[in-house]
């Protein structure tokens, strides 16, 4: 269900490897690709094919006066996706079909400089693919290039000359270097994929974003869908929609173009899905062969969403009754074990209490084959659909009742273009006096928890009772947003001389992160063994798991394996806290004296990660002479550093999430010295985006710095991108402030 | 990583055995999980076929043991068209397990573009604490001349390995014991009779493991092995020669590239083509030679015999792609089209300990062009894509080459460089306006350190080169304003690269009451260059020598006088130097940096000292000029 669909968006690098991404995979036939000769037949025959393509996409070969200084232009990217089926009867004289699946995406690109050309000098392709072990089903791809010299000749490559990466029976990888490809040359060259498959066709869920980091003068994208194939598309982001029409075969046709697209914007701060022009395709074996829940010769523009909430609904409705009540018992074992009379509890309260011991025993009560327990252990990871599936018939044993609820990435397609299940995550609604969202990010989310891709967006419901066909309910609903307030990092710094070494200064740092902050840092701060102990303390689990491998006779001795890997585990803490100070300060400290957890943030009742580090940094103070400049702007503040081009700016913006950075800095002022320049970090900016607020006070023998910046929302339109730039600019000045420590 | 949905003891628990090993000794340190309990390797010259008279069949048994926990390892045998792997037998605890099924597969790197070489790999587990795997490998090496070396360290400690070489009285060789210095390395030596075979016996105990670290030198400068020189055979069928002495290689190599047929009528044409309107025969080098650097890209081969066998001049020239031997092949090719005397040359880079007295296969890895001029060679390596024409890079300075030279051939060496050949200089003639320093730079970089921005500044696009190099320019600082830019060299290999623009530097001068607080060192060179001695094992290489000076001129405001200045620094090393001063010269502040790297190579003992001058030159860039008013 976590199927996210192919990106057609092309990336700078290994770029002819995504053009064989873009073009899908297809085939001839297998016994085909066994034979060379077979399959250079099949490649000459392919290359006359593409080459005769007569094409308005590929016919300029000007590249227009405005792109004459980019480092490459696309003069044409052509896309073509074939699908037809064959019946046949195979030897048990059963009638099955045979799927047939070919992409072939051409380009031509003007090289206009080195790295253009060293981006394009390589083609890394896999020849042929067995796709699955027990039936027939195989990939083969065909390249051609050929380059066109600013004279106007053109000179073929020889993809003969590829040289073999893999040649095994099922899986051959193969490379092609481009002769003779210099600066000023036009690259056309094409990959072609073809597969075959026999009984099943898995689903092809394409998109093609009409955008690149060069420009588009022209990118064209042709389909011809076979009858019984069901189709899906849909044209987003202002792409314009696609011409549907039928041939003699009554294929469906799909043809859609766009020109002159500029090299797309910045990535900074980006939602390519939610910005970009682009166009969804879903080719679907339609009718019993692959449960697409389409009929065959189906074709449905703009999919309603009613439908891929029906799909869901399917999935959800048949959980596997062996591990759900395997799941069940572990569950309310930890419950007796934690009272026995827990069904006594308030409802919210017993429903805080569930969520607990299940994600104990399917997050904390593991061990796996390698005995992971270090910094990747906290990246386990369990499919919502899969973990919530499972804690909603436990919940409802215990007559609490909820429903699923789905809503789109926040930087993924939005909800008026979702076209598959992969778009959408899903949570369960508690139905509690107060209802409640329980959600699955990671082994530390905690009930209510909202994680930061699915916050603020609409969240229709799934198996209500209200549900009809092409009526979804719920839609008016929203995930909820946090706030700047709600996702703060607050910073306590206690800094003061290194001893008698005065260009080292010592930091006792006290941090909170609250909300979204901790979803990072957990991931590499927290040490499952303390984890684990404190879940268990919490849940009053009476045996670890150490407990069980020690006692089980035949894991004696893994035992000791494990102790072992918990001692290396928590002895790589300093490393992950050294590297955390690092990335805060924008450089390595120079001693990490003591690092601790005060509190892990796992529960709703103590949500916040704190932690205290102890440490020394060089570098932040200057001597002059007598006197000393202390760089008190990067102590408490490492601003984004924006580039010039980034500073323009012309599409929304798109952050993570609103947030607060919330510091303050108390300085021990050495005896003897005074303090000059506190009244300039006494400043406020405030605006629709955001806020700096920063004062300085001399305390007695302290100076007192608070520094405070808010992004006040996560996403701003671009208009305001002016106000939101005022604010990095502010941090970035606050962050060059000193202040003199003067002798005497 | 995905973890079993249920019940965890099922796949940990399959069979427990008594420990029978001690725990491994302490000085194994962090890599003390797995390591090799013990391995015993053969090599047996023997006599092969017709194709292969002599080949050598490596027998090894190793015995891997799981110290603290379960892991896994991976397991790796390299082979090529030279050498074959006969069979490989994987004991896990105790019992063979034919069920990991071994994968073998080209090897591939992001540095080669296409290898003959192979990978045949797999992963090793080890069920649990205390328990002893064991991988047996049988594997023939099919010539001689491709057997040379045999290194006693692995990827995990060793606590005992023995090396046995065998070798009848017919197979001539010489084994160079390289690197034992520092350890317990013992050596017999038998003869048995009966079968008239020699008997090298090598047995070390407690061998760290093999290190990776970057900046360090080469594997055979750093580990204890033996350098096989496979010279001469005795055969019943005749005498085969292999590498007696060095002529015997170079007649070999010979042999290789006289089947490299190259077309000379092309290459005059292209040569004429490139020379176009130039007249003096200096213009002429460096115009194809540049052309080569500039159009032919490099890609690394490494097939077989064809690993030794330059492509064909025309054949690169058509393609615009080649490794070392096509570049440097056809190089020579254009220029002795000219009429130029220009020879292929084999050279074995920095990377390599030996040199040509020592003839062996593992004695070089590169190809260049060598061109003789008017009594002088000059080096043409055209892998090096922005170097200029009589500069070398420090790689191949100073190593032997061997120039063909007909039927017989020279030994020379590539001339070494002074540091100054890789120059930088920072030049600011600044003033204060306000909080601001205005005024004009200029920036020059030379040789390796020149050649290093133009491969950066050719490897981002076209239209982000400006950002790029105001980026570079500025060190990424908003305040740091640069107007007029003019840069020179950006397109030439063989001028020096500079940069002269007005500077506005906001925010650089701080100012409180009455004195004026500016830091006189905007770059700061090596100021975080101090090394990590609690973690580095091996030798510190810099990527090159060089001098990076910095010159700043700063007038004083009318009405302002020093009131402190940055103490000097002067650390004269063996190796390197630091020397930064600062005085008033009339009205203007005078401050020289100079930071000289001599030699490249830094050695582990001299780390302290070099971590102490590091410390001396970072506390000297945190100094600041203090003005005051009068």
């Amino acid at each position: 269900m976590n199927s996210h669909p192919q990106s057609y968006i092309m990336k700078p690098l290994s770029r002819i490897c995504l053009l064989l991404s873009l073009a899908g995979i297809t085939c001839v036939s297998a016994s085909a690709q066994a034979d060379s000769t077979k399959y250079k037949e099949r490649a000459t025959a392919i290359r006359a094919e593409v080459w005769a393509w007569k094409d308005a996409v590929f016919a300029n070969r000007t590249v227009p006066a405005e792109h004459a200084n980019e480092s490459c232009v696309i003069m044409g990217r052509k896309a073509v996706i074939e699908a037809d089926t064959k019946k046949k009867i195979n030897w048990a004289l059963s009638a099955h079909r045979n799927f047939y699946y070919n992409s072939t995406v051409r380009e031509m690109v003007k090289i206009n400089d080195k790295a253009s050309l060293e981006e394009y000098s390589q083609l890394s392709y896999r020849q042929f693919k067995k796709l699955n072990g027990w039936m027939s089903a195989t990939s083969t791809s065909f390249v051609g290039a050929r380059i066109i010299k600013p004279n106007g000749t053109i000179k073929e490559v020889n993809t003969d000359e590829a040289v073999s990466l893999n040649n095994g029976r099922n899986d051959q990888q193969r490379k092609l270097a481009i002769s003779d490809l210099q600066v000023g040359d036009i690259l056309d060259y094409f990959v072609r994929t073809e597969e075959f498959s026999e009984y099943i066709k898995e689903p092809e869920r394409l998109i093609f974003v009409f955008g690149d980091d060069h420009p588009i003068m022209y990118y064209y994208l042709h389909c011809e869908i076979g009858s019984k194939y069901a189709i899906e598309y849909r044209s987003m982001n202002n792409a314009p929609d696609a011409k549907q029409t039928t041939n003699e075969d009554k294929d469906v046709i799909l043809d859609i173009g766009m020109k002159n697209l500029p090299a797309a914007p910045t990535g900074f701060w980006m939602a390519s899905l939610r910005e970009l022009p682009a166009f969804r395709l879903n080719v679907l074996a339609g009718g019993t062969y692959a449960g697409a829940g389409r009929a065959p010769g189906e074709v449905v523009k703009d999919v309603p969403l009613a439908d891929i909430i029906n799909l869901i609904n399917t999935g959800i409705s048949y959980p596997d009754p062996g591990k759900s009540a395997v799941l069940k018992r572990l569950v309310v074992d930890v419950l007796k074990g934690y009272d026995k009379h827990y069904n006594k509890l308030p409802k919210d309260s017993l429903a805080n209490l569930i969520y607990y011991a299940y994600r104990f025993v399917r997050y904390y009560n593991q061990v796996d084959a390698s005995l992971e327990v270090g910094e990747d252990r906290n990246e386990m990871d369990i499919n919502n659909y899969d973990y919530l599936i499972y804690l909603q018939p436990i919940l409802e044993q215990h007559k609490i009742y909820s429903k699923f609820v789905v809503m789109p990435y926040k930087h993924g397609p939005s909800i008026d273009h979702v076209m598959g299940i992969g778009d959408l995550s899903v949570m369960l609604l508690v139905d509690l006096e107060k209802p409640i969202y329980f959600t699955n990010n990671n082994m530390f989310t905690y009930p209510g928890y909202i994680p930061a891709s699915l916050e603020g967006q609409p969240c229709p419901e799934v198996r209500s009772k209200r549900f009809t066909r092409n009526q979804v309910v719920g839609l008016d609903q929203l995930t909820p947003l946090s706030t700047a307030r709600d996702n703060t990092q607050e910073e306590n710094l206690k800094v003061a001389f290194n001893g008698t070494d005065m260009q080292l200064l010592h930091v006792k740092r006290h941090t909170v992160l609250t909300g979204k902050m901790k979803e990072g840092e957990q991931l590499r701060l927290l040490n499952f063994e303390d984890c684990y102990e404190s879940e268990r303390n919490a849940l009053h689990v009476e045996k670890s798991i150490m407990d069980n491998l020690q006692k089980a006779r035949k894991s004696k001795n893994v035992s000791e394996d494990y102790a072992a890997a918990l001692q290396k585990a928590r002895a790589s803490l300093k490393d992950r806290f050294k590297a955390e100070i690092s990335g805060e300060f924008e450089q390595d400290p120079k001693d990490v004296i003591s690092w601790k957890i005060d509190n892990p943030g796992l529960r709703h009742t103590a949500p916040d990660l704190v932690y205290s580090t102890e440490f020394t940094v060089d570098g932040l103070i200057q001597r002059a002479g007598n006197n000393f400049l202390l760089n008190i702007g990067k102590v408490v503040n490492s601003p984004l550093k924006l580039t010039p081009s980034q500073r323009t700016r012309n599409i929304d913006i798109y952050m993570s999430y609103a947030r607060t950075l919330d510091c303050t800095v108390a300085f021990d002022i050495p005896q003897g010295y005074s303090v000059q320049g506190v009244d300039k970090l006494n400043k406020t900016l405030n605006n629709d985006c955001g806020s700096v607020v920063t004062s300085a006070q001399v305390q007695g023998s302290q100076l007192m710095v608070h520094f405070k910046r808010t992004y006040k929302h996560d996403q701003e339109s671009v208009n305001k991108w002016p106000q939101l730039l005022a604010i990095i600019d502010a941090s970035t000045e606050f962050a060059d402030q000193k202040v003199l420590l003067k002798k005497g | 990583m995905k973890f079993p949905s249920a019940l965890f003891l099922s796949l940990i628990l399959l069979s427990a055995r008594p420990n029978t090993h001690a725990a491994p000794p302490s000085y194994f340190g962090e890599d003390s999980n797995i390591i090799i309990s013990n391995k015993a390797e053969r090599y047996s010259y023997e006599e092969g076929d017709q194709a292969h008279p002599v080949i050598i069949r490596q027998e090894q048994k190793t015995t891997y043991y799981c110290a603290e926990l379960r892991a896994s390892i991976p397991w790796v045998e390299t082979y090529d068209g030279q050498s074959r792997i006969d069979g490989v037998k994987i004991y896990v605890n105790g019992s063979r397990d034919k069920s990991i099924q071994p994968k073998d597969e080209f090897y591939s790197s992001g540095d080669i573009f296409f290898s003959d070489q192979r990978v045949y790999y797999f992963s090793l587990p080890f069920i649990k604490k205390g328990t002893s795997n064991e991988v047996d490998l049988e594997k023939t090496t099919l010539d001689p001349r491709y057997f040379t070396t045999i290194y006693f360290p692995e990827e995990q400690p060793v606590r005992q390995k023995t090396v046995e070489i065998a070798v009848p009285k017919w197979m001539h060789i010489e084994i160079k014991e390289m690197n034992f210095a520092g350890y317990s390395i013992r050596k017999t030596h038998q003869f048995d009779d009966r079968k008239q075979i020699d008997v090298y016996t090598y047995t070390i105990a407690n061998l760290p493991s093999f290190k990776k670290e970057e900046n360090s030198p080469g594997p055979s400068y750093v580990y204890p092995h033996l350098f096989i020189l496979s010279k001469f055979a005795e055969l019943k069928t005749g005498k085969q020669q292999y590498f007696n002495d060095l002529k015997d290689q170079y007649a070999w190599y010979r042999g290789l590239v006289l089947q490299t047929n190259n077309d000379a009528a092309v290459m005059k044409a292209k040569a004429t083509e490139i020379t176009k309107g130039l007249t003096t025969d200096l213009d002429k080098i460096k115009a194809v030679y540049q052309w080569v650097q500039e159009n032919i890209r490099y890609i690394a081969f490494e097939n077989g015999l064809a690993g030794f066998r330059p492509a064909k001049a025309q054949d690169v020239l058509n393609k615009k792609y080649g490794d070392c031997k096509g570049m440097a092949n056809l190089t020579k090719n254009l220029l002795a089209a000219l009429g130029f005397d220009a020879r292929l040359c084999w050279i074995g880079t920095d990377h390599i300990a030996y040199d040509y007295s020592t003839p062996s296969l593992a004695v070089d890895n590169h190809m260049i062009c060598a061109l003789n001029y008017k009594g002088k060679f000059y080096f043409l390596d055209a892998t090096e894509s922005y170097i200029g024409f009589g500069q070398y890079a420090q790689r191949i300075q100073g190593r032997q080459v061997l120039i063909e030279n007909g039927d017989s051939y020279l030994l020379q060496r590539v001339p070494v460089s002074g540091y100054e050949q890789n120059e930088v200089h920072n030049q600011y003639d600044l003033r204060i306006e306000g909080t601001a320093l205005t005024g004009q730079v200029s920036h020059l970089w030379k040789g390796e350190n020149k050649e290093n921005i133009l491969f950066r500044a050719n490897s981002v696009y076209k239209n982000k080169l400006q950002e790029a190099l105001q980026q570079f320019l500025s060190r990424g600082n908003p305040n740091y304003v640069m107007t007029t830019v003019k840069q020179d060299g950006l397109e030439n290999r063989n001028a020096d690269l500079s940069f002269q623009y007005k500077l506005v530097y906001n925010n650089a001068a701080t100012i409180f009451d009455n004195d004026i607080y500016i830091d006189p060192d905007f770059r700061k060179e090596f100021g975080e260059a101090d090394i990590d001695t609690t973690s580095r094992q091996l030798d510190y290489l810099f990527d090159c020598k060089g001098d990076w000076i910095t010159e700043t001129n700063l007038a004083l405001p009318a009405g302002y006088k020093v009131q402190d200045l940055p103490p000097g620094l002067d650390i004269q090393r063996k190796g390197y130097s630091f020397s930064i001063s600062c005085k008033l010269e009339g009205n203007v502040l005078k401050y020289r940096k100079a930071i000289v790297i001599k030699d490249v190579h830094l050695p582990r003992p001299g780390f302290g000292q070099w971590n102490a001058d590091i410390a001396a030159l970072k506390k000297t860039y945190l100094q600041q000029v203090t003005l005051t008013r009068k």
